[in-house]
């Protein structure tokens, strides 16, 4: 018969001395050319010095993000940034929501050193946030190591150093664990933005009032009390 | 008496019994900031992360075409102008050294292994007979070399920092003379040793000394071919 005719010619071995290595695809990935201006670029164009090297870039884990007392993102521990007006802002709402919370008993208050597993390997820490207790599993206080919990609301008090990127990347990443309010404060201009989702933002000035709605229902807090903390003086010596 | 014994061996143990904190290596704070302030602060762009800092070996250097240092595949910055001057300098100095048979000539592309761990690719290199002989040119793989001369030609994206510190892994691997072109101000130093430059104005001329002997060329010269891409 003619099948010989039909028969595909044997091809020569094509793996010849002069084939680069990059063409045996099956033990090499494909070239990646990534480079550090591309994860900066990733992690929002944040100051590199928040992103460390160790452990190695993309190999981090939660018990890192522990260790070091960092977020996790892609692998990699990022450090955060905090002015001490923001820190003082933080400190004064935890302060309202830890007394409110806690007199409800209606879950925890965390600072910002709250870290969170919002998804499996992104450690997330708000500069304040309420996690209610529908949100932990079997309305039972977390054990040790880092949560994989979702806070309810989340309050990020913005740092000269914290990127327009970096935020919206965060945001991203809360509203899809199922945060279901953000809060953005800005030292530096005396507004806020509150976020129902990551892009659906609303305007508060110093005028405007910041308000818990159904996610912590009756907490109140006019912008203009809380601005006044950063104005707050030494008392006059008698 | 043999009190001194025991105090001298209780100093020696006292030093490590410090804190959790010490007792981590430096490392542990180590940041990207950091990294890219040892290359020389230059462009995070040029800085690749696979393999990953501090892990990269010569044949990832020959894989990626990049320079290596401390373990970190960085991107040779280049520009135009910086080719171009470039292409002209190692044209004239490898038709002068092939005449008198002194030894190869390399360009941007001559990637070159000094010293385990640093690949550096000079916009032109020479290399003398005697150390092409005692290091290695396989026919695949970057070669084991040393130059005799590196020339840099600065291009925009580098920085102070990054050539001083090209200029000590130059040295200190066994670089006899390096030559900095500035093609902004065309005029250029030439090194002797890491912290030993002397300046050329426009007006000098570059000089092989001893390790290219008799190569001389005006910096004019060499700037000049930069007139041609004026509108005329």
């Amino acid at each position: 018969m003619t099948t010989t005719l039909l028969e595909e010619p044997e091809l020569a071995e094509a793996e010849s001395e002069d084939v680069a290595a990059d063409c045996d695809a099956s033990s090499e990935p494909a070239v990646d050319h990534r480079t550090l201006a591309e994860l900066i670029d990733d992690l929002g164009g944040i100051d590199p010095a928040r992103i460390r090297m160790v452990p190695p870039l993309g190999t981090g884990t939660v018990d890192d993000a522990e260790k070091y007392e960092c977020e996790l993102i892609d692998g990699t521990l990022v450090s955060k940034d905090m002015s001490f007006n923001a820190y003082l802002l933080g400190v004064f709402i935890a302060e309202l929501f830890s007394t409110m919370i806690r007199k409800q008993n209606l879950g925890f208050t965390l600072g910002k050193a709250g870290f969170l597993e919002l998804f499996p390997g992104t450690v997330r820490a708000a500069d304040v946030a309420f996690i209610s207790w529908a949100r932990m599993p079997l309305r039972k206080r977390p054990g040790k190591g880092i949560p994989a919990l979702v806070p309810d609301l989340c309050v990020e008090v913005l740092s000269p150093g914290n990127t327009k990127a970096e935020m919206k990347r965060k945001r991203g990443v809360c509203f899809t664990a199922g945060v279901r309010l953000v809060w953005e404060i800005d030292p530096e201009t005396r507004t806020a933005v509150v976020y129902t989702a990551d892009d659906e933002g609303t305007n508060l000035t110093a005028a405007d009032t910041l308000d818990g709605r159904d996610v912590l229902p009756g907490f109140v807090l006019p912008l203009a009390e809380l601005f006044a903390e950063l104005d707050r003086e030494a008392p006059e010596s008698v | 008496m043999t009190t001194t014994l025991l105090e001298e061996s209780e100093s020696v143990e006292a030093e490590s019994d410090d804190g959790d904190a010490s007792s981590e290596p430096f490392l542990i704070t180590r940041t990207i900031a950091d990294l890219i302030d040892d290359l020389g602060g230059i462009d995070p762009a040029r800085i690749r992360i696979v393999p990953l800092p501090g892990t990269a070996i010569g044949a990832d250097a020959e894989k990626y075409k990049c320079e290596l240092i401390d373990g970190t595949l960085v991107r040779k910055d280049m520009a135009f102008d910086s080719y171009y001057i470039g292409a002209f300098l190692l044209s004239i100095l490898f038709q002068f050294v092939e005449s008198r048979k002194f030894g190869a000539v390399l360009g941007e592309a001559g990637f070159m292994e000094l010293k385990p761990g640093l690949v550096q690719a000079p916009d032109v290199s020479f290399i003398s007979w005697e150390r092409i002989h005692s290091g290695t040119t396989p026919e695949r793989g970057i070669p084991k070399l040393v130059p005799d001369l590196a020339v840099e030609v600065l291009s925009p994206g580098n920085t102070k920092a990054e050539m001083a510190r090209k200029r000590r892994e130059y040295f200190a691997a066994g670089v006899r003379l390096v030559w900095e072109l500035q093609p902004k101000t065309r005029t250029a130093v030439v090194y002797t040793a890491d912290d030993e430059g002397t300046s050329l104005g426009a007006d000098a001329s570059l000089d092989g000394v001893d390790v290219v002997p008799g190569f001389t060329m005006p910096l004019a010269t060499i700037f000049g071919v930069l007139d041609n891409l004026s509108p005329a």
